[in-house]
């Protein structure tokens, strides 16, 4: 008898929970550090903050790398991501240099 | 108070029929979604008259037509303030709005008395084409491009015509690929890979590339003039968002190739882009958040009143920003990696998401831009919120996130048992549809329901009296 093909990777059934919630947790983190970055910026939060944006960071490639590891990702797929999260705390402050300028060259 | 109709433009008046068919829609969207959920707990309901197959049906095509019906409209509506001129061929904008309208009653009545035929053509030209979103016949498929040829004609020789924006632009832009894209929808081949291959093209290309693109232009205009936010700013925001959403968006069709018999390397390109997708959300969600900030501050500062001109536009505007993040955002990375959308593809897993989705990416949105026509129309300066304003906003939130949660619960439990378990069998589905869980899951979605069904009609309410409550309206 021909042994069946099983083209998906076992996930542990108590791993399921875990997998959904961490999914969760990387955007809810990184939506957080974005947040909390801009009201810094707007100067509605004191610079000070600026740490607390970067430990939510800190969580957010941690809940990255549990993700990967969980649903069994390839190595290169695991580099990728930790690279695209090192992209991720760029992206704020490239925004507000760009919002700088922008207000800077349009300002009344 | 004397209400009488202020618009500048016939463009925006065509706008507010738009807007008027588009709740019309909504609400039927709603009913055939109660009698689908009701069909789920009690399947002996409306059985051999109205069965599940076609209320889902009406369900889902209502959504779609009552958001393209608000998208028209709301570029109508906006055409003539980016443009500073009447609509060109306005007439003809007028006669396609009665022929559309005309097909699409005409569609509904066909789905509703007849359902459906033999396999044959004469089915797919006259009652439906069976393709799960765009089941329009293939008649009514040619009458829309027609419709949308016309409304394309419209906006591009008057934004020649007229002044020329950035928003203006975008929007311009991404009529041509939305417009191009439901062409992909008419292609029909007996092979399913392929169908499915090119099916998809509609639906994602349409929903997570161009209606996005849609929503953050519509977003851009509704914050110019709901906060004053400055045009330049804005504008420039909504380049990168647009950079982003087709930057991640068009590839991110991958995740929806991972199972339908295309190559495997669709795997890594789905997870990547998709993977990306909710970032350009969370820049969304950002640039409502500092533009809102930022105006308020300045009119802090200068001690002028920081009341925004149109307080229940706002608040759709705000919650458009959470919804899309949370709806389009989480509740889309949940399943969207190939390693976990195996378990979790055709569970309740995408019905939670497509509820969530469908109502904080664009529901939000076109609701705020129903409160801006009514501002236009009544010629009203401030706009405030009344009771019946906020009780909608509540109810509706709260009843689709409760729909969302109770579907969520589904989803999860079908994933642990009918897929991780049991191994995705025929019968494995049965066992999971009759756990408890499910049943209960079932339950809520039907009250969260009614419950956003309480909340629509506040909403209809709020937009027939608002603009007669003198307490709520600044001219």
């Amino acid at each position: 008898m021909t042994e069946p093909l099983y083209i998906r990777p076992i996930i542990e059934v108590s791993d399921f929970l875990p997998i959904f919630v961490s999914a969760a947790l990387i955007l809810l983190f990184g939506l957080i550090y974005a947040s909390v970055v801009t009201l810094v910026k707007m100067q509605r939060l004191k610079s000070i903050y600026m740490f607390l944006a970067y430990f939510f960071w800190i969580l957010q490639i941690y809940c990255t790398y549990f993700l990967t590891m969980k649903i069994h990702s390839q190595p290169f797929t695991i580099k990728a991501m930790m690279i695209a999260m090192v992209a991720y705390l760029m992206v704020p402050h490239i925004y507000y240099y760009l919002i700088t300028k922008s207000e800077e060259r349009y300002e009344d | 108070m004397q209400r009488q109709n202020n618009f500048k433009y016939e463009s925006q008046k065509l706008g507010s029929w738009y807007f008027t068919v588009a709740v019309i829609l909504f609400g039927a969207q709603l009913v055939l979604g109660l009698v689908s959920a009701i069909q789920f707990i009690y399947p002996s309901f409306l059985y051999d008259i109205l069965d599940f197959s076609i209320t889902r049906m009406i369900h889902i095509n209502a959504l779609v037509v009552w958001m393209v019906y608000a998208m028209i409209g709301s570029v109508y509506y906006l055409l003539p303030d980016e443009t500073g001129i009447e609509t060109v061929g306005i007439g003809m904008g007028k006669l396609l709005f009665w022929i559309l309208t005309l097909a699409v009653t005409v569609v509904v009545l066909v789905y509703i008395f007849i359902q459906v035929g033999p396999a044959t053509q004469a089915t797919i030209w006259l009652i439906t084409e069976g393709r799960e979103y765009i089941e329009a016949p293939r008649w009514a498929d040619i009458g829309i491009v027609v419709v949308v040829l016309g409304f394309l004609a419209n906006t591009f020789l008057t934004a020649l015509k007229g002044r020329r924006t950035g928003i203006m632009t975008v929007i311009l832009s991404d009529m041509i690929a939305l417009a191009g894209l439901y062409l992909a929808g008419m292609y029909f081949t007996d092979n399913i890979s392929m169908d499915q291959y090119w099916w998809w093209w509609v639906i994602h290309l349409w929903v997570e590339a161009t209606w996005e693109v849609m929503v953050g232009a519509l977003a851009a205009y509704a914050l110019i003039k709901v906060v004053d936010a400055k045009r330049e700013i804005v504008e420039m925001w909504l380049w990168i968002e647009v950079a982003m959403l087709f930057g991640s968006g068009i590839l991110g069709l991958g995740h929806h190739y991972f199972w339908i018999g295309t190559p495997e390397y669709w795997w890594e390109i789905g997870a990547l882009f998709s993977a990306l997708e909710p970032m350009p959300l969370i820049g969304m969600f950002v640039h409502v958040l500092y533009d809102w900030g930022k105006e308020k501050g300045l009119k802090e500062n200068s001690g002028v009143d920081t009341s925004s001109n149109n307080t229940p536009a706002l608040l759709w505007l705000i919650s458009n920003g959470f919804g899309n993040f949370l709806g389009a955002g989480v509740w889309g990375f949940f399943h969207t990696l190939p390693q976990v959308n195996i378990y979790t593809h055709g569970t309740q897993f995408t019905a939670a998401h497509g509820h969530l989705a469908f109502f904080g990416a664009y529901a939000t949105i076109l609701t705020a831009m129903f409160y801006m026509g009514i501002q236009g129309k009544y010629g009203i300066k401030k706009l405030r919120a009344t009771f019946a304003s906020k009780m909608a906003i509540f109810l509706i939130t709260f009843g689709v996130l409760g729909m969302t949660v109770a579907l969520t619960i589904a989803g999860y439990e079908q994933v642990l048992i009918a897929r991780a378990q049991l191994g995705a069998t025929w019968d494995a589905f049965f066992v999971a549809q009759n756990q408890l869980w499910m049943s209960q899951a079932m339950d809520w979605r039907l009250i969260m329901g009614i419950v956003t069904t309480v909340g629509f009609f506040y909403l209809v309410k709020d937009l027939l009296t608002i603009s007669k409550s003198p307490k709520n309206v600044y001219k």
